[in-house]
């Protein structure tokens, strides 16, 4: 398969008064084309960290301390950490959009959704008349079951939190970017909007040939979008497979461990086990494998030194020297 | 009487009719109450009259008092009520009545002389320092942290916290007299003597020239203010999500800066600019006294010296009505500025 983003032995460091927080460590990513990857994992794992610094847009605090990052898309290929910013702005949105978690505060409160969506169009000098421009903006306010008229004349502060999103959804839409990035697309909605986000997002997904990176903690809204899933653990990836493998023969303790902590409906009722331990503290990891204090399976050998993501069946990789022991059951 | 309840009912659910009556009732009250609290005030224009006659021409009292109560058409021994009544009753037609002390002069037409130098001179410098404020205050947001913020910020911390007379005095004192690099006493005054008012250059430079130490003292005492509050207004502003997600739509740095930022920004400034243009009518009574600018602050300060109850008494009167009517503006202006902010009935 034809590969749209490479991610390469990725290091993103935070300045903070105690030392360095090693948000990213080491991370190896590819996304093919057309698919659906989520990133899923704990607070704190580093995916938001991930996810921004597809784009370059991390925080002044932050800084890309190793790694390449390889984009290729619309015939052009890309080395994004390297990109100035002028080359930046433009790749922005209209090969990569985002769409993020707070969409309650994503638009200006001064001016009106029109007015963002003629803003993007200029900044990235669409070749489209006003009139072509509205008719397109219709259209994908539609396609995100808004009434397109009302919306455009609205300011934001009008529109109701679900509405927002569907609007910045809408809006990602709007320079046919090769991949979008949802960032926990639904963890600001009541539940009622959270399904019917997902809907929008799996009829997006069926309509239109994106490739979608989904960074979320919700498992649920994973299972239900991706292909892939990659599951990241103190800003490093353990697990990474299809979305089959991932959630019914993990080979990881810790997504084992964050299976076992969601409640499901089709599963028979058990008890729900959460991870014992908390996450680690991104100053002063751990020594060898970075889950071992929570782990239930270590060994003297993982205290050693940190696993690499070892192939364990085709596409389905983990960072568990034990994971033999996981598949067959044992504990010993 | 239904007709009479409905009309009532129809104001009170008019909000800006509402605002606006509310201010009537505002001035009234302020206007009253100054008339009370300047006749509390120890002595009266007759007894600081007659001490000026006494200490000045060497008179006897008797001859002084004679020759004071002759001068003056005012009735102090009047009960103040009935004083107040009158005050009113002239009030509602417009007359704010006649100086006691320049005699014959209206009321009137002294804010009508002294009123625009003042109007001017604030005004410039509300606009000098508002403007260079904002944009030094978020030139310095975007530098946080490097040592131009550092140097600018500890300036502007110190200005705004000196007193403006301090400043005034030290021009005055250091610039004006001990260095001389200013011809300070040929400053005084609003306008040289001998020029014509007139759309010329002589008459242009010449009001500048006049006014260019006031205008001075009052944008060093107050640009400082502006930028601290621009700073962090801008500053809180980067940190909004929008920001960020306009960065991601690769909007052009310009259109962020100016559209996305700046205008967020000027927002929680615009109130206290709006409030600022009422206090232009009041000026500065010390900065107008320490450059003996004729405006309307030196009025005001001459007449509180000689007890000139009318001048006083009109000179606050415009004050109040600039300042109540500056925040009605405010409060109207902003809900344009802001669509998140709508007056709607209830309050």
């Amino acid at each position: 398969m034809e590969n749209i983003l490479k991610i390469e032995d990725l290091y993103i460091e935070y300045k903070a008064r105690r030392g360095l927080v090693k948000a990213v460590r080491g991370v190896d990513l590819d996304l093919y084309k057309g698919e659906t990857l989520a990133v899923i994992g704990e607070s704190g794992s580093g995916k938001t960290t991930l996810g921004l610094s597809i784009i370059k847009l991390l925080p002044s605090s932050a800084r890309i301390s190793q790694g390449k990052i390889w984009y290729q898309g619309n015939g052009k290929k890309y080395e994004i950490v390297s990109l100035d910013n002028s080359r930046l702005r433009k790749f922005r949105w209209k090969e990569i959009a985002m769409v993020f978690q707070s969409a309650l505060n994503a638009f200006n409160p001064v001016i009106k959704i029109w007015d963002h969506i003629v803003d993007t169009a200029e900044s990235h000098d669409i070749k489209m008349t006003r009139e072509e421009l509205r008719v397109k903006v219709l259209e994908l306010l539609r396609l995100v079951q808004l009434d397109p008229e009302r919306v455009l004349k609205s300011y934001p502060h009008e529109l109701s939190g679900g509405m927002r999103q569907r609007v910045l959804i809408a809006l990602a839409l709007l320079l046919d970017p090769q991949i979008i990035i949802l960032d926990e697309p639904t963890t600001a909605l009541d539940i009622l909007s959270q399904r019917s986000i997902l809907e929008l997002l799996k009829k997006i997904k069926e309509k239109l040939n994106l490739s979608i990176i989904l960074i979320s903690h919700d498992l649920s809204l994973a299972a239900e979008l991706a292909d892939r899933v990659a599951v990241m653990y103190a800003g490093s990836l353990v697990e990474v497979g299809s979305v089959y493998d991932i959630f019914y023969k993990p080979l990881h303790p810790y997504t084992m461990g964050l299976i076992r902590a969601v409640p499901t409906v089709t599963a028979s009722m058990r008890e729900l086990i959460s991870i014992p331990g908390s996450p680690p503290d991104l100053i002063n990891l751990p020594e060898g494998c970075k889950f071992h204090p929570r782990c239930e399976y270590k060994i003297e050998e993982c205290l050693k030194e940190e696993p690499k993501l070892i192939k364990a069946s085709y596409n389905h990789y983990t960072a568990c020297i034990r994971w033999e022991n996981i598949r067959n059951g044992k504990n010993n | 009487m239904v007709r009479i309840y409905n009309t009532l009912k129809r104001i009170s659910k008019n909000v800006i009719l509402r605002r606006f009556i509310k201010s009537i009732f505002t001035i009234f009250v302020v206007v009253s109450l100054t008339f009370f609290i300047i006749r509390l005030m120890p002595s009266n224009p007759i007894q600081i009259y007659i001490n000026q006659l006494i200490s000045q021409y060497g008179m006897t009292y008797k001859e002084a008092e004679a020759l004071a109560a002759s001068l003056f058409s005012i009735d102090l021994k009047k009960p103040l009520i009935l004083q107040y009544f009158d005050f009113l009753k002239n009030l509602f037609r417009g007359d704010l009545g006649i100086s006691f002390l320049s005699r014959g002069t209206k009321v009137t037409s002294i804010i009508k002389e002294f009123l625009p130098w003042t109007l001017f001179s604030v005004g410039v410098s509300l606009l000098i320092s508002f403007t260079l404020g904002i944009i030094i205050g978020m030139f310095i947001a975007y530098k946080r942290g490097s040592s131009i913020d550092v140097i600018i910020t500890s300036i502007a911390s110190i200005l705004s916290s000196i007193p403006n007379y301090l400043i005034g005095i030290m021009i005055l004192v250091f610039v004006g007299v001990q260095w001389k690099l200013i011809p300070i006493e040929a400053m005084r005054g609003s306008l040289s003597p001998g020029v014509k008012p007139g759309f010329t250059w002589t008459f242009i430079k010449d009001v500048f020239f006049h006014a260019s130490m006031p205008i001075l003292t009052y944008v060093i005492s107050t640009i400082g203010g502006w930028i601290l509050t621009m700073k962090s207004s801008t500053l809180s502003t980067l940190g909004e999500d929008y920001v960020m997600v306009a960065k991601a739509r690769g909007l052009k740095e310009s259109r962020i800066t100016f559209s996305y930022v700046g205008r967020n920004a000027i927002l929680p400034l615009f109130t206290s600019l709006t409030i600022s243009l009422g206090f232009i009518v009041g000026g500065s009574v010390l900065i107008e006294s320490i450059f003996v600018y004729k405006g309307i602050g030196w009025v005001l300060w001459s007449s509180i010296s000689s007890r000139d109850y009318p001048v006083m008494q009109g000179v606050f009167l415009i004050i109040t009505v600039s300042v109540i009517m500056a925040n009605l503006l405010a409060d109207l202006l902003y809900s344009r500025l802001d669509p998140r902010i709508r007056i709607t009935g209830g309050e």
